[in-house]
């Protein structure tokens, strides 16, 4: 199993034909069964190989993701390639530009495979909400994959592509990542631009890396990270060499272990698992810290009212007049109210009424006011703990892989799934999960670490680390076929 | 402190989302079961914080750029003519 940097030296090279590698990806997609994409590309991404080889053959520079078949969420949107961000109410919309992600890594040389599955919208812990079916897990497809970016990490997993793009709002690139055995890296909000991604929660939702590897996540964020003059909510910080930093000695660093990720809920498989992996961490060379995070309750409770209120407005324009399916009916408000009804899912129904509810005059001060309070709250605490630790290590989620349809009875026992993922959108941190072992029953476990703002590098740099020490790089479901 | 139907029926009107009575009743039980779980953030003090300095986001000057591909998105709309989407009428209340 080769990383990017050792794929993209080898096609520049001429040692590996960007075709054959690509070829290699498409046959793994052909004969997925486990849904993981909407819409696949074959020919385009072959033809786009043939382009690389011949661009090689002429001595032209290529960039740093050259020839690496990828795939992108279809919450992100693809010139001339259709985007239905998991929702029926775009089965037909075809974007005329490209997120900026999108811009970048296909000039940094990517080949795009195609648009992976999604919860509708983003919203979703399982995969389960997404209008073209859930993506199964191909650990053991009777499970989930998690959410929202399912196929994005389900497709990494089953050798369908290299590396693939996912969004996290609340724990969806992260919780995905850690239930398909992958890595999964959220930046600091402000790290990636936003243009180009349906917005869901416009003060959470970042676009990251979903990859094997720690390396690949470095350079893929490499890529992708930096201002963006059409994201106004972008950051003008500089961006860090990240593939540098990773090889950095890490004695003495201070990891922070907060009990509050260690409490009623966790299954004990998980426990063991991640303070195996602590212990692990320490035996490098850091030292490890008790924290405190006092109002990490709290977060998911200010989620389940911050995002909402944000999707009850940016949904507003699904309304069936510019873009996408729009239902034949009498009336103007017909219009609007039955190509919602009939082509919006479940959830993305609940969230829109929550928000209208918490943002509804009689209700505002009570809940979406306090909302924001708690974030500024939890976001002074992980500045407190931040003081004392350099990064912070815990489970992704509470469980492993759970069974398809054990959760959607009930929203709110799918909404806890996010437990520990959630509080670090609301603080707006850097956080990324990478395996930490397999259960009894052979599922994966993911390890979450997470930092201060902008400290990506430290995160990547202790991520490497763990990863080389350990043995879980490099497994793959049963069934998996990798050449590269 | 759930929700009423009429209060989901209300809702969904606002929100443009016609419901069947099925989900209707459904999303009356769910949403009160969340609702409940969020006023969590209501038993958090209000406490003077050191209040954050308001990000101003940086904005760019207010000129015109015109954006090439204009007719694509007209073309993109699920009905148009002469360069205009077509809606139906707004005032359809009319005789």
């Amino acid at each position: 199993m080769l990383t990017i940097r050792e794929l993209t030296s080898k096609i520049v090279s001429g040692e590996l034909k960007a075709t054959a590698v690509v070829e290699q990806y498409l046959k793994e997609l052909a004969r997925s069964k486990i849904n993981s994409f909407i819409t696949t590309i074959p020919e385009e991404a072959l033809a786009q190989a043939k382009n690389i080889d011949a661009k090689i053959s002429k001595g032209e520079s290529l960039g740093a993701l050259a020839g690496v078949p990828l795939a992108v969420k279809d919450i992100i949107v693809t010139r001339g390639l259709r985007s239905t961000g998991g929702s029926k109410i775009l089965d037909t919309y075809v974007p005329p530009y490209d997120a900026t992600v999108v811009e970048k890594v296909r000039k940094a040389g990517a080949i795009i495979v195609g648009k992976t599955n999604c919860d509708e919208f983003a919203m979703g812990s399982s995969g389960e909400n997404s209008g073209y079916g859930p993506t199964q897990n191909p650990w053991q497809t009777t499970c989930v994959t998690g959410g929202s970016s399912s196929g994005s990490a389900a497709a990494v997993a089953a050798g369908e592509c290299l590396a693939a793009l996912g969004t996290d709002t609340g724990g969806s690139i992260r919780q995905p990542a850690a239930f398909c055995g992958v890595v999964g890296l959220k930046p600091t909000y402000g790290r990636v631009s936003r243009y180009g991604l349906m917005a869901m929660t416009s003060s959470l939702d970042q676009a990251g890396p979903i990859t094997r590897n720690v390396e690949d996540a470095a350079l893929i964020l490499q890529v992708i990270a930096g201002h963006d003059a059409r994201d106004a909510t972008s950051s003008p910080a500089t961006v860090p060499d990240y593939p540098a930093a990773l090889k950095q000695d890490i004695k003495g660093l201070r990891v922070g272990v907060a009990k509050e990720f260690f409490a009623e809920g966790l299954a004990p498989e998980v426990k063991d698992l991640v303070e195996q992996a602590i212990d692990k961490i320490r035996s490098l060379g850091a030292s490890v810290v008790e924290v405190s995070l006092p109002t990490l309750a709290y977060a998911l409770a200010a989620y389940y009212v911050i995002c909402p209120s944000e999707v009850s407005a940016n949904l507003a324009r699904y309304d069936g007049i510019r873009f996408g399916v729009r239902e034949k009916t009498k009336t103007l408000f017909e219009l609007y109210s039955e190509t919602r009804g009939r082509l919006l899912g479940p959830e993305v129904k609940r969230r829109i009424m929550l928000g209208t509810y918490v943002l509804s005059a009689g209700y505002y001060e009570a809940y979406y006011r306090q909302a924001q309070l708690a974030r500024q709250i939890i976001k002074s605490d992980f500045k407190q703990v931040f003081d004392k630790v350099e990064v912070l290590a815990a489970p992704t989620t509470p469980t492993p892989a759970f069974a398809l349809g054990s959760k959607t009875a009930d929203p709110l026992t799918m909404y806890l799934a996010d437990v520990y993922t959630v509080p670090v959108n609301i603080a707006g941190l850097p956080a990324l999960s990478l395996p930490c072992g397999f259960t009894a029953s052979a599922l994966p476990v993911g390890l979450q670490l997470i930092g201060p703002a902008w400290s990506e590098a430290r995160l990547l740099q202790l991520a490497y680390h763990y990863e080389q020490a350990e043995s879980w790089l490099g497994r793959f479901p049963a069934g998996v076929n990798l050449l590269y | 402190m759930g929700l009423t139907e009429k209060e989901v029926e209300h809702l969904a009107g606002l929100a443009r989302l016609k419901l069947t009575p099925g989900e209707r009743q459904m999303f009356t039980s769910q949403l009160s079961e969340v609702v409940e779980y969020v006023a969590k953030v209501q038993s958090l003090n209000d406490k003077v914080l050191e209040q954050e300095a308001a990000a101003s986001a940086e904005l760019r000057p207010d000129e015109v750029k015109v954006w090439p591909q204009a007719d694509e998105l007209v073309e993109l709309a699920p009905g148009q003519r002469e360069n205009l989407i077509t809606v139906p009428e707004v005032f359809s209340d009319r005789e």
